[in-house]
């Protein structure tokens, strides 16, 4: 009878860690990448009908400092999308990329609830969780919570807790939630902070680094594993950033898959029912798409624009580490969940019909997956530096996309209208009503303004490009992999990437641009002014031989006209600095016998002339020739003819004629 | 067969008139001139003598054109004048459509004095059945669109799939568009019905005309479709040739606005067949 019972304990102990996700997981990677200071043990399961998940977790965190921390901060984000009284509502006004939920329908709503904390097999720590603030003092934002410990955690210790949860999932209008039977299961469990040692990024002392949830901001979390177990009706197809270990059939309509990722800093998965896979190798990579029935003929965008990131990344970066991608096509009505990353996880966005001319799958996919690398692998804090991610990733997109498709029509090439996506990332920047508004280097939702998106990604993206053509292309590579090889599964701030640029700058052109590139960053990242270079004005003189009497040993003698078959001009071209951006800067000359002569002006002054006296004429002068300083905000004043082409004029009204000709023509089918 | 002796005659006819096409050609033209001459100046001083522009003439180039718009202040300016034009030509055509149906009718050659006297004669009645079809149009618009936003509204929170809602749109389109063809059919006879019979109740001459087309329509629908033709011909005509010869340089681009013109003369000249072949079927 006790063997009986000894058994029948042993059995249901065995069920019970299988409930408690304590199913053997085959290691992704033989060694870990990163320092992995958090575990997460999780066991879900999904209420398609009432959008609910029940959650039972074992989060293990080890204390990575030299402190002893005695308080534990959590993110609770779903509680974003509680109330208006959220800070993200406040600041959002309940809308998110031009999508919204109906604040009238209670299910539209979302939240999460922590029903219990304890250490396992220690204190309770349900009733000591408390709502914080730390970023606006919103005391109604219950994004962020704080647990204070009886026993602090040691340096180096590991702390494991049992948290209970249950998630509400909102009306998908800001990347996470639920659409019909799509989900787009995102920021919805209780996630530990950030604690950051003295020394880590900013940190002068330990301190948590935990921020509420902000509409203008994404996120910053520990490297970490983990092992997830979700429930779910049989129907469902499901994707994740994890790789999938194993299913089980429930035999009660369900089914559970195991999942385990590894060094990721944040985990995210999606179910409908509606999925159609398509699935693509790309080296030791295998890229699973979830596509709308809708949009499946369109998976080979997907697939070819994530097989053509994974290839420039490796061969500028790094290789991608993980065995896996899931990339997410959500459904029309549910297109807020697009355009979003999780390192291994990404949501593109597509339309039925979509012409391949226009190519915003391909930008999407490719912009997404860069993040795999930038807040991915280079876990910088995108609350506090947005461009650090979204910065570095759009000058990566532009890249990639330019190369991939023509730099001239890479985003747009359909029926004659051509745009290349470092152009339109350009424009987004110099086309601003007011470039003036903030500096990048801000917290992501102080940009009070307005400008938050122009500045942080394609701001960033333009003044990336400029140092790249600045310094070139093979330093500029060298840099990036050094910041990629020095900082890859850590968290890096701004400082760590200048001093990169400034050590392989120095090393490849010596003091060619100074004795560091600070003066580089002050302007374009920690400033707010505008670069416009101008040429002013061409002048040519004849030089007209001297005339008169001149004294020559006493005597007055009448100087004679010089006669001479060549005309010599003295020639200036005269430039402005029109911004208050100093940048070196190229400028070309052409004579009328067809010399050209290429100076380098250090685009330090307010004005500057070059000077020439020449058997020739000046014709045209250009600053920056070959479009390096793409901050410059105004092109037109670039250059400048004494010759101009009057055709480009009479091409354009002669279209504008015929253009409102037959205009006139097809109202008057009315008259 | 009626159909293709009238569209015949109507050509035989609008041929004949060859001045007048070429007449209103040239009241298209000199108008359209007065908007591009000074928007010809306002490109001249926009491009100034700035090197950048020349990207734009070997073809369309983003960086160029919006780094010019950007320093083009007078495209505002520009479109209002363009907008008021059209609305101006508006009136002309009406005009100009009683003086195309007077010619027509009294088998008169063509001379400006006749031509003009039909214009005014019927101003006052074209302008009137204007009124009256643009009243129509709204409605036809209200009747087609206003259900369709409901639906694609409706729709657009229970649909799966946004090709569901394109349709919605497309079959809302293809509805206009149907409505539109018999309410053009119907302007035309109703002033061909004026004129012919020099009707002055021009609301009951609406009504004459929408039984002419629906007890004609075998006839009228194939005929006004048929007169689509040829301008869609040229239209793909001028396409091709576009591509081919290009708007690169001052050769390319006088050849191209030879051929611009011809486009647009031909378009002339397709509305006063349209007129003519019309004409001969309600005639018979």
């Amino acid at each position: 009878m006790k063997t009986v019972f000894k058994n029948i304990c042993l059995l249901i102990g065995l069920l019970m860690s299988i409930n408690q996700v304590s199913i053997a997981q085959a290691d992704i990677f033989s060694k870990p990448n990163s320092e992995r200071i958090t575990s997460y043990d999780m066991s879900v399961k999904l209420n398609p009908d009432k959008r609910l998940i029940d959650g039972d977790m074992i989060l293990h965190w080890r204390n990575p400092s030299t402190d002893l921390v005695s308080e534990l901060q959590f993110h609770l984000y779903l509680n974003a999308f509680k109330n208006t009284k959220s800070t993200f509502m406040h600041e959002s006004g309940g809308s998110h990329r031009g999508f919204s939920l109906d604040e009238s329908k209670m299910e539209e709503w979302g939240y999460i609830d922590v029903l219990s904390m304890k250490v396992v097999g220690g204190e309770v720590l349900t009733s000591k969780i408390v709502f914080i603030h730390p970023d606006d003092n919103n005391p109604d934002d219950q994004t962020v919570i704080s647990v204070m410990l009886e026993k602090p955690v040691k340096p180096n210790e590991e702390i494991q807790l049992e948290i209970k949860f249950v998630s509400k999932l909102p009306k998908i209008f800001a990347r996470t939630g639920y659409s019909d039977d799509f989900f787009l299961v995102g920021q919805w469990f209780p996630k530990i902070g950030v604690y950051e040692p003295k020394g880590q990024r900013y940190a002068i002392k330990g301190q948590w680094n935990c921020h509420q949830f902000h509409a203008n901001s994404e996120f910053y979390s520990n490297f970490s594993v983990y092992n997830v177990n979700i429930t779910l009706p049989n129907k469902f197809e499901v994707g994740s950033g994890g790789l999938l270990q194993s299913v089980k059939d429930n035999g009660d309509g369900t089914k559970t898959l195991n999942y385990r990722a590894e060094d990721i800093v944040d985990f995210a998965w999606t179910a409908s029912p509606r999925f159609q896979i398509a699935e693509s190798q790309y080296k030791h990579v295998k890229i699973k798409v979830l596509l709308q029935p809708e949009h499946f003929s369109q998976a080979d965008r997907h697939i070819n624009s994530a097989i053509i990131a994974l290839k420039y990344f490796e061969e500028h970066l790094g290789e991608y580490p993980y065995p896996y991608l899931t990339i997410v096509d959500p459904p029309f009505r549910g297109m807020g969940a697009g355009g979003m990353e999780y390192t291994t996880f990404i949501t593109a966005d597509c339309l039925w019909g979509m012409p391949y001319g226009l190519r915003f799958t391909e930008m999407v996919t490719i912009h997404e997956f860069g993040h795999a690398y930038f807040m991915g692998i280079l876990a910088s804090n995108e609350f506090e530096k947005p461009w650090l991610d979204e910065g570095f990733n759009s000058y990566f997109e532009t890249r990639i996309m330019d190369y991939a498709y023509g730099d001239k029509s890479s985003l747009v090439d359909f029926l004659g209208l051509k745009m290349g996506d470092g152009e339109n990332t350009r424009n987004g920047y110099v086309a601003m009503r007011n470039p003036k508004i903030a500096e990048n280097f801000r917290y992501s939702w102080d940009y009070k303004h307005g400008g938050y998106g122009n500045l942080s990604y394609m701001k960033a993206s333009t003044w990336m490009n400029t140092l790249d053509n600045l310094v070139g292309r093979e330093t500029m590579d060298e840099i990036v992999k050094t910041y990629y090889n020095r900082w890859k599964f850590k968290h890096p701030c701004a400082t760590d990437f200048i001093a990169i640029v400034n050590e392989v700058v120095a090393k490849n052109h010596g003091n060619k641009f100074g004795e560091n590139m600070n003066w580089y960053f002050d302007q374009v990242l920690y400033g707010t002014n505008t670069c416009d270079y101008m040429v002013a004005s061409i002048e040519n003189n004849e030089v007209i031989s001297d005339k008169g009497i001149v004294d020559v040993n006493g005597q007055k003698v009448m100087l004679k006209d010089s006669v001479s078959k060549t005309k010599i001009y003295k020639s200036k071209v005269v430039l402005n600095r029109l911004g208050e951006i100093c940048l070196p800067i190229d400028v070309l000359i052409k004579f009328d016998n067809g010399d050209e002569v290429h100076e380098i002006w250090d685009g330090k002054a307010r004005s500057f002339d070059f000077s020439y006296q020449k058997p020739a004429k000046i014709v045209w002068a250009k600053v920056d020739p070959e479009n390096k300083i793409l901050m410059d905000v105004n092109l037109m004043n670039n250059s400048l003819t004494l010759e101009p082409k009057k055709s480009t004029a009479w091409k354009f009204a002669l279209k504008f004629l015929f253009m409102l000709q037959n205009l006139m023509q097809s109202f008057s089918i009315f008259s | 067969m009626k159909v293709i002796n009238s569209y015949i005659s109507g050509f035989k006819m609008s041929f004949r008139a060859m001045k007048m096409a070429f007449l209103i050609y040239c009241i298209n033209l000199i108008l359209a001139l007065l908007v591009v001459f000074p928007m010809l100046n306002f490109l001249k001083e926009g491009f100034g003598y700035s090197m950048l522009p020349d990207a734009l003439l070997k073809g369309f180039d983003f960086t160029s054109l919006t780094e010019f718009l950007r320093s083009f202040k007078g495209l505002a300016t520009i479109i209002a004048q363009a907008r008021w034009l059209i609305f101006f030509y508006l009136i002309v055509s009406i005009f100009m459509s009683g003086g195309i149906l007077f010619i027509f009718n009294s088998n008169e050659k063509f001379s400006i004095k006749a031509f003009l006297n039909g214009c005014v004669h019927y101003f006052f009645r074209f302008i009137k059945l204007f009124l009256y079809m643009l009243v129509f149009n709204l409605l036809i618009a209200v009747v087609v669109y206003l259900p369709m936003s409901l639906i694609v509204s409706s729709a657009s929170d229970t649909v799966a799939s946004e090709a569901s809602l394109f349709y919605i749109v497309l079959v809302s389109v293809i509805i206009h568009l149907i409505l539109l063809i018999i309410l053009q059919m119907v302007t035309y006879y109703t002033k061909i019905c004026i004129v012919s019979e020099d009707s002055r109740k021009v609301f009951r001459t609406i009504f004459c005309s929408l039984k002419f087309v629906f007890k004609n329509f075998a006839s009228a629908l194939p005929l006004f479709l048929l007169q689509l033709i040829v301008p869609l011909l040229l239209l793909v005509i001028l396409f091709v040739l576009n591509r081919a010869i290009g708007m690169t340089s001052g050769f390319t681009i006088l050849i191209m606005f030879f051929i611009q013109q011809g486009f647009i003369f031909s378009r002339v000249f397709s509305r006063v067949w349209m007129f003519g072949s019309q004409y001969n079927l309600y005639s018979k």
